[in-house]
């Protein structure tokens, strides 16, 4: 078994089709609302001030509530109250499966069961697969901060599929690459290669983040990789971000860590390279060998 | 509308039970467009075996939702009219909906299937987000996940809700509590157990659920402060004197190690 999603694995073990998936995708994505949708809805915040924390949120890794909270919008108890309403909204994959009435509890169950005992064991295994990795704190930075702008800028959930081995760029489609400097130490350069396009804006939802294309969502991944390397002292200049062929994304960074991501839309491809400063690649800064 | 008695000898006066309505009547506008509109507003009444009847508002799904307001019969028939018609076709087969998804979630939690719990519980909530019964419940399930970041949000929305205090949740909010701790998560533990001691001071079992988890966080002599308390309610408490020997030998543990310089240099 091979990281998965949810879905996907219902399909593989015959228990739903692809047009039933499809159906609890759809139903999944009309049901849970972003805090913003909860808050504008129950009158906490207006969309102005929700436009104002999207804005804020491009440049500033922070959740939703946490931004509104800190810029007066609303307090503790209101926020709290908004996450409440948005948790009970919110419908798992699996719960619009029954609710559809694609599949029956019992049978759910069992298929769920399965699914996550394939899932933890895989997950341990990242971990450790990580934990080994030479460069393996900064790759740990530069997976949070796409992880977190695929998620909330492109609504796209991501997974690690593979450690270290991003296999060639033939089946990625565009590319990306990232560039910081850091203070006397030379530079981070990520490159990043996808296999799928943004989703398209007829099947977006009435959210201003789930229209960013790719570009976009790469330029916010790489501010909140720079806000990272600050936390971890390594004080990097404004990140530079920019659209490239996927095979050369993959060289600009390759030699250092790699990631294999995938989603449910598609695979992505994840490099990260630490130059010197004569621009020869080297280990990074500040992590074990 | 109303449920009779079951007396057979003398027939007590029926106990109220039902939806009541008033009209209110308020200014919209300003100005030259002011003008005076009429709204009915709907409550769900139930007389308790005292003669005193409970009051709640009625939520957009026409479920009794929040706190209860206490008023007498008098009070009840004089300001409001019965609405036997809203009762019967929307509030009852609403409230019969909730208590289902309810006891389903409680037996599915019972039974260890968690995730078809969660479903049912959010179910519940979706119709009354005030429920206390399924808050709890959802919120125990994802403790029992492992679930804590989801915890934490239903915790917090646990100790905003006052009456999730009420004596009648009394087995819920101990077991949540325990869960709480038991998931090591102290500080959500502590929060949620003074918050039922600003109620209620005098739980030998409350108090001694602080001490545990203050024993926990390795605050021993808090620890033995509010397990004096409880054992002085109950003497007799149940796994009290266990808690109380495991508190003196970390005491007397401290107190053996060296202090000061010896201490730092460590």
């Amino acid at each position: 078994m091979s990281v998965n999603f949810l879905g996907r694995f219902l399909v593989q073990e015959g228990g739903i089709s692809e047009s039933q998936l499809a159906e609890a995708v759809a139903l999944q994505e009309r049901c849970n609302r972003r805090l913003g949708e909860v808050a504008v809805c129950k009158g906490v915040l207006t969309r102005e001030q929700v436009e104002q924390v999207f804005e804020a949120q491009r440049t500033l890794d922070a959740p939703f509530g946490e931004i509104a909270e800190r810029r007066g919008f609303l307090d503790r108890r209101e926020l709290d109250g908004l996450l409440f309403s948005q948790m009970i909204g919110c419908r798992h994959l699996g719960e619009c499966l029954l609710m559809l009435g694609h599949l029956s509890r019992e049978d759910f169950s069992v298929l769920l069961e399965r699914y996550q005992g394939g899932q933890r064991a895989l997950a341990v295994n990242v971990e450790y697969l990580l934990a080994g990795s030479g460069e393996n704190a900064l790759l740990c930075l530069a997976w949070a901060a796409v992880e977190k702008a695929f998620a909330r800028f492109a609504s796209v959930r991501l997974k690690i599929e593979a450690v270290g081995a991003p296999p060639g760029c033939g089946e990625f489609t565009t590319g990306y690459c990232i560039e910081t400097e850091l203070a006397g130490r030379g530079a981070a350069r990520l490159g990043l290669a996808a296999n799928f396009a943004p989703a398209e804006p007829a099947a977006a939802l009435p959210d201003a983040r789930r229209t960013l294309d790719h570009e976009d969502v790469c330029r916010v991944a790489a501010k909140y990789f720079v806000a990272g390397l600050a936390d971890y002292g390594l004080s990097p200049a404004p990140a530079r971000a920019w659209r490239a062929d996927p095979a050369q994304a993959e060289r600009s960074a390759r030699g250092g860590g790699a990631l294999l991501l995938t989603s449910p839309r598609g695979r992505m491809g994840l490099w990260l390279r630490c130059l010197d400063g004569a621009g020869r690649p080297c280990r990074l800064p500040g992590c074990a060998g | 509308m109303a449920s009779p008695s079951s007396s057979p000898d003398k027939p007590s006066p029926a106990r109220i039970k039902g939806v009541f309505s008033m009209t209110k009547d308020s200014f919209v506008g300003a100005g030259a467009t002011r003008r005076k509109v009429s709204q009915a507003v709907h409550y769900y009444a139930e007389e308790d075996g005292g003669g005193e009847i409970a009051m709640r508002a009625l939520n957009p799904h026409f479920v009794p939702s929040g706190p209860a307001k206490l008023v007498t019969r008098e009070e009840l028939l004089s300001n409001f009219l019965p609405d036997p018609t809203l009762y019967l076709h929307k509030v009852l087969p609403a409230m019969r909906r909730v208590d289902e998804s309810v006891e389903r979630a409680d037996r599915h939690r019972s039974q260890g299937e968690l995730f078809t719990a969660e479903f049912d519980y959010k179910e519940a909530l979706s119709l009354d987000e005030e429920h206390v019964r399924a808050t709890f419940g959802l919120g125990l399930t994802y403790l029992e996940r492992g679930e804590n970041d989801n915890a934490v949000i239903v915790f917090h929305r646990i100790v905003e809700l006052d009456h999730a205090f009420d004596t009648s949740n009394k087995h819920l909010f101990n077991e949540f509590g325990i869960r709480l701790r038991k998931n090591r998560m102290y500080p959500q533990a502590l929060r949620y157990y003074f918050r039922i001691f600003a109620k209620v001071k005098n739980d030998d079992h409350l108090l001694y659920n602080i001490s545990r988890t203050l024993f926990e966080m390795s605050r021993h002599l808090p620890a033995r402060h509010f397990l004096f308390k409880a054992m002085a309610i109950d003497p007799g408490l149940k796994e009290a004197a266990a808690l109380g020997r495991a508190i003196e030998a970390e005491l007397a543990k401290s107190d053996a190690k060296p202090r000061g310089r010896g201490r730092r240099q460590r």
